[in-house]
């Protein structure tokens, strides 16, 4: 009886070490999306009444981001300011203008170091399990890049210029893996999310 | 990992000297994250474990050494705001939490025949924390080593001459050490762990 207990309680331990094993999301490709907006809050967005869009989107970094999706995002952009009871006009009447941007980034990740991510070795010799430390032995290592995309998008009020500056009140970023598929829902759904998180804008 | 290493041959040094008058036991741990550490992961967790021994000096008072594993997780997509500036994306968040504690206990019984005891304890040691957030592309990670207390309550219900089933439960605090992921506040940590395992007595 208390071999058996022993041996029950020995083989809950091993499940729960197991189950206890580090948890990795592992968010895939399509949730790395990011949206960021930031906004100036002494600046009275609820006096804006017109604003403009420069109908041209700048594209920079060294592999810039296609320019096939532009009339997209300058319509969509235009349509959510329109949603705001704004109206949109071609001339200097407008409050403020919004212009848009966009980068690239490549990113290099080096590593040869113990890692914390426990994992099982099979022993093909003696058949059983233990556990190990993943290392990567002298002379060896691993590297990944991946390269990211923005899309900025700036709101300023020209009146506020000077000395050849211009301050921004509203800002928002939309960051994503290049690559990435459905870039044109995407591109959708992260501007409405932009706007959806700036309930400052009405 | 070195702190695994360590931790590993102090339980068994501590077990094997323990071998009079000795209680050991394991438990399916459960952690509710508290106050901060519930700002950061609000999903109960129902993942870890409880290693611990303990030698009475009396019928009624004993002395012991604990360790284990909680490990809070969870997967959002919240909005997070900080002054003026929002950020939305999928995010991966993780605490795993170490704890290494010696402990002094208080058992409310009678007689070592009791069938039901009641007991209360409490633990001092350190917390080595582990802290991982990922949103986007993006992975912050904060490591530190804390000292901590765990005021304790538990029963223990005597099976067999042998073998106890024990349930208990521990506020366990771990003290600002380093520097906080967000930068801000200072870096503590506070949650509530279940435990539900066996206890042999030797």
């Amino acid at each position: 009886m208390y071999k058996k207990t022993l041996l029950f309680t020995a083989l809950l331990g091993m499940g729960m070490i197991l189950s206890s094993c580090f948890v990795d999301y592992g968010l895939d490709s399509e949730n790395y999306d990011l949206v960021a907006t930031s906004y100036n809050s002494s600046y009275n967005f609820g006096a804006v009444t017109k604003f403009a869009v420069v109908d041209t989107i700048v594209h920079y970094g060294e592999d810039p981001v296609s320019h096939d999706y532009d009339t997209q995002i300058i319509t969509k952009v235009a349509d959510e300011l329109t949603g705001l009871g704004w109206v949109r006009v071609y001339d200097s009447t407008a409050n403020v203008v919004v212009n848009m941007g966009t980068t690239s980034t490549t990113t290099v990740v080096y590593g040869s170091s113990y890692g914390w991510d426990y994992g099982w070795y099979y022993d093909r010799g003696a058949y059983y399990y233990s556990w190990y430390y993943p290392y990567y032995p002298t002379g060896y290592s691993y590297s990944y890049e991946y390269e990211t995309g923005s899309l900025v998008i700036r709101m300023v009020d020209l009146r506020l210029a000077a000395n050849e500056q211009v301050p921004v009140q509203w800002v928002a970023v939309l960051n994503a893996l290049m690559g990435s598929p459905n870039v044109s829902s995407r591109i959708n759904a992260g501007i409405d999310q932009a706007f959806t998180q700036s309930p400052y804008l009405k | 990992m070195k702190y695994i290493k360590i931790i590993i041959p102090l339980m068994l040094f501590a077990f094997t000297a323990f071998s009079q008058n000795t209680i050991t036991g394991f438990s399916w741990s459960m952690g509710f994250g508290s106050g901060k550490t519930a700002d950061f992961v609000s999903s109960p967790s129902f993942t870890g474990f409880s290693a611990e021994g303990h030698r009475f000096m009396n019928q009624n008072v004993s002395i012991g050494l604990s360790t284990g594993w909680n490990i809070l997780n969870e997967q959002n997509n919240e909005s997070i705001t900080v002054e003026n500036t929002t950020i939305t994306g999928e995010q991966g968040r993780y605490i795993n939490i170490i704890p290494v504690l010696f402990s002094a206990s208080y058992y409310i019984r009678s007689s070592r025949k009791a069938s039901f005891v009641p007991f209360i304890r409490a633990n001092v040691g350190t917390y080595y924390i582990m802290q991982r957030f990922d949103i986007g592309v993006y992975t912050l990670n904060n490591d530190h080593l804390h000292f901590g207390v765990a005021p304790e309550l538990g029963f223990m219900f005597r099976a067999s001459d042998k073998v106890n089933i024990l349930t208990n439960g521990k506020y366990n605090y771990a003290f600002d050490a380093g520097e906080r992921l967000s930068g801000d506040e200072t870096n503590d940590y506070a949650f509530f762990s279940v435990n539900l395992g066996v206890m042999l007595n030797y």
